[in-house]
């Protein structure tokens, strides 16, 4: 009997496939050391489905690593479970995958069709199925719908799509080679000078990417507001009473305000023009990764990589297309009327999705951006089988009113500006209505067209200024950046890729070089990335990273050589590496001032000692092992201050103030629960009229 | 010259008294004090604007570091850094 195995991504997609391709719809569900698979006999065939948990593979330092030495140059593929600790399940995993390979005839690789799918797939066929890798097969597909998933059964590619793999490869080692040898410059340069261990990091991607952070800080940091005046009018045409802008929107000076300000106060001026103009509101494009990224995060607040968890899940239930795509294009094999006619059986989506039904031709407003290897993000049509949750269903939501929004007509929307001039002086009154509303209806609650609806107004009418008033403003700082918008600078700066970008923020937050949802770069931040540019400007420069970038985009298409960009790499970081490894001493010393002053600043409290002035500290009792908050005066004036604090969980001072007493909030989290924000004043004033009031 | 920043610590630029972002912060004030002097038609001292710069809560960080700096009475002699001679 003729023997395939087959390998998917994850379990979960395992598990689709094999209902797919089994006649019956129930494959037989086995396991092996833990890891589960699934079996279709046929009269002649037996065809096994099992899974990875990610990547099992990963890049190490050649022979028997040391961990802290660097540089380190030779690198060699090694199993997770050889590299990591705590990886006993990704080993059983394994030993399963080669036991179940032997007397297979036919190897197919069905990880998700891109780079890291296409690795992942290759180094198990590889490395734990004996060679297999170059007699295997690929297979192709978008969704997990069980119609799709056999058409690409029975159209498999007949060998590995290499150039992805070698992409992918070099990827890793490029990744691994700047990780490695910079993160261990940093972290030895500040454990050999103060002898404690700090994990610190930097990276190819993620050097230019706190580059951003901390540039975008210094300009907020060194910002200095100016005032400007606008001019706040209201006037009353045929009793009606309407805002007014004036002709200029920002007055430089004091004196400009207060001209127009009496010039127009009490006055009548007259309607000199009216003007209207349509507008063409064309539909959205379809979603590629980061515009659902960054679209989720504005509505919804998710951050990056919750929406591709969540995007992720929606896939593994063959709910949406594979997310991991920069396509903005939705080509009609994907089957518009067949995933609208399944839309249309979900009580929410029915009327819209009916309303397209009807409609002879459908096409997509597509974007600019396209992926070779997947169409856009859309809905399969395919209803969801389990009450999906709160966020799932967010999320779910946002992607089909998007894909049913490309198709949607443009919605025209009419705006009028009515001039009208007194005593030289030029306001507007504008007015906006919609005359069709178009794919916006379908887009709701996510997009909004808002109406100024003005009553006839005619040339020659008299408009009376009731109140005119200046007001005073001042300019503000830029932005900072959120995790959204950070991610579609890396997206427009073309460094990391859609896969790797929020894994890179979240290594920033993990390393404490970034805080808040709102991004403010720490002091280690200014730290980190003032050193590297003093001693290695080229690897936080983008325009070096988007060139390495670009380099290994071309492997993809076999324009380049994943040994070329190994041989520049190394070439570029030897000189690097060396200058660090000379300067370690005085890199050492400034890191450890810099954790030293974060570290003491995370424990100190804004507000001083209410009874000797001093700071206060969070503080560890020696004795007790308990925390509680202290005077850094207890020495010094023998002042006894002390404020109780909660003994589980993790703690951090809060910029914010109570509200009640103007004592500093602290925040505790627990995992798994909501964080507790809490005024350790209050607390201790509420426990002592506790005690006082039992006593009493 | 100093070694370190008067104001951070931080090392100092070689031709200043201050790190890099207070330089850039005193020379932001310079800026601003122009464009505020042209907005209030030349009736504001610099004490008065670094002042009303301190209460802004728009003003960054290393700024109002910098104008608490040279509020204070021992800055007022200050040096060639930045204009002070309206103090």
């Amino acid at each position: 009997m003729r023997a395939t195995l087959i390998i998917c991504e994850k379990p979960d997609a395992a598990l689709h496939l094999a209902e797919a391709l089994s006649e019956s719809g129930k494959p037989l569900k086995r396991e092996k050391y833990g890891a589960p698979y699934y079996e279709i006999d046929t009269k002649d065939e037996r065809t096994i489905v099992c899974s990875a948990i990610g990547h099992l593979y990963q890049v190490d330092t050649k022979g028997s690593p040391e961990r802290r030495h660097y540089p380190v140059w030779d690198f060699a593929w090694k199993p997770k479970h050889q590299v990591e600790k705590g990886q006993r399940r990704q080993e059983l995993w394994l030993k399963a995958i080669t036991e179940l390979s032997r007397g297979v005839d036919t190897y197919i690789n069905s990880c998700d069709y891109d780079v890291e799918g296409s690795l992942i797939g290759y180094m198990i066929l590889e490395y734990a199925c004996n060679g297999a890798a170059h007699i295997a097969k690929r297979m192709k597909f978008s969704t997990l719908t069980e119609k799709e998933l056999r058409e690409a059964y029975a159209n498999l590619m007949p060998r590995l799509d290499f150039p992805l793999v070698n992409a992918g490869m070099c990827r890793h080692e490029v990744d691994w080679l700047y990780g490695v040898n910079l993160s261990r410059a940093l972290t030895e340069s500040a454990y050999k000078f103060s002898q404690r261990y700090s994990t610190l990091s930097t990276g190819r991607v993620q050097g230019p990417t706190l580059r951003f952070v901390v540039e975008r800080e210094k300009e907020i940091m060194t910002f200095v507001p100016v005032p400007y005046w606008t001019i706040e009018a209201v006037v009353e045409i045929d009793g009606r009473e309407m805002a007014a802008e004036y002709q200029i929107e920002r007055l430089e000076t004091n004196r400009q305000a207060e001209e127009v300000v009496d010039k127009s106060s009490g006055r009548t001026g007259t309607v000199e023009d009216l003007e209207s103009k349509r507008y063409r509101l064309v539909p959205p494009t379809p979603f590629d990764l980061s515009t659902l990224q960054a679209e989720a995060y504005r509505h919804f607040g998710f951050p990056p990589t919750q929406s591709l968890g969540i995007a992720e899940r929606l896939y593994l239930d063959a709910l949406i297309s594979y997310p991991r795509t920069s396509s903005q294009k939705l080509p009609t094999t994907i089957g518009y009327r067949e995933v609208l006619s399944g839309l249309s059986k979900i009580p929410q989506y029915e009327k819209y999705s009916n309303t397209l039904l009807s409609v002879e031709a459908l096409r997509p407003n597509e974007g600019k951006k396209t992926d070779p290897a997947h169409p856009a993000i859309y809905p399969t049509g395919v209803s969801p089988k389990r009450r999906l949750e709160p966020r799932e269903q967010k999320v779910f939501d946002l992607i089909v009113k998007r894909f049913i929004a490309t198709f949607g007509s443009a919605a025209i929307r009419e705006s009028e500006k009515v001039t009208i001039k007194v005593d030289n002086q030029t306001f507007f009154v504008r007015g906006s209505r919609i005359l069709n509303k178009g794919w916006t209806e379908f887009y709701e609650p996510y997009s909004k067209l808002e109406e100024i609806i003005l009553p006839p107004i005619s040339v020659g009418q008299k408009a009376a200024f009731k109140r005119v008033s200046a007001q005073k403003k001042f300019t503000q700082p830029p932005p900072r950046y959120n995790p959204g918008s950070l991610l579609r600078l890396m997206e427009e700066e073309n460094i990391g890729t859609k896969a790797t970008r929020a894994e890179i923020l979240d290594t920033l937050y993990r390393r404490g070089y970034i805080k808040g949802e709102r991004i403010v770069a720490t002091s280690l931040a200014f730290k980190i990335t003032e050193l590297l540019l003093k001693y290695c400007p080229r690897v936080i420069d983008v325009a070096f990273t988007r060139e390495l970038e670009g380099m290994m985009e071309r492997i993809e298409s076999g324009q380049e050589t994943r040994e070329r960009v190994i041989f520049e790499t190394v070439e570029h970081l030897k000189p690097v590496i060396e200058d660090l490894k000379a300067n370690e001493a005085e890199i050492g010393k400034e890191l450890t001032k810099t954790i030293k002053e974060m570290k003491m600043a995370e424990i100190t409290l804004r507000p001083p000692c209410p009874q000797c002035g001093s700071q206060l500290r969070i503080i560890r009792s020696r004795r007790s092992g308990k925390r509680f908050i202290g005077c850094s005066g207890m020495w010094k004036n023998n002042c006894r201050f002390g404020l109780p604090l909660p003994q589980f969980g993790v703690l951090t001072l809060l910029e914010k103030d109570c509200r009640e007493c103007g004592f500093q909030l602290i925040q505790v989290k627990t995992k798994g629960k909501r964080p507790m924000i809490s005024c350790p004043k209050c607390f201790q004033a509420k426990r002592q009229s506790m005690t006082g009031s039992r006593s009493g | 010259m100093h070694q370190n920043c008067r104001l951070c610590n931080s090392p100092a630029l070689s031709d200043s008294e201050f790190c890099e972002l207070h330089r850039k912060a005193s020379v932001s004030l310079d800026e601003g004090y122009k464009i505020w002097l042209k907005a209030y038609g030349g009736e504001l001292t610099m004490r008065n604007y670094l002042q009303d710069v301190l209460k802004l809560q728009e003003t960054g960080q290393a700024v109002k570091e910098m104008a608490a700096h040279l509020i204070k009475p021992q800055s007022r002699s200050r040096d060639n850094e930045g204009n002070t001679n309206n103090l």
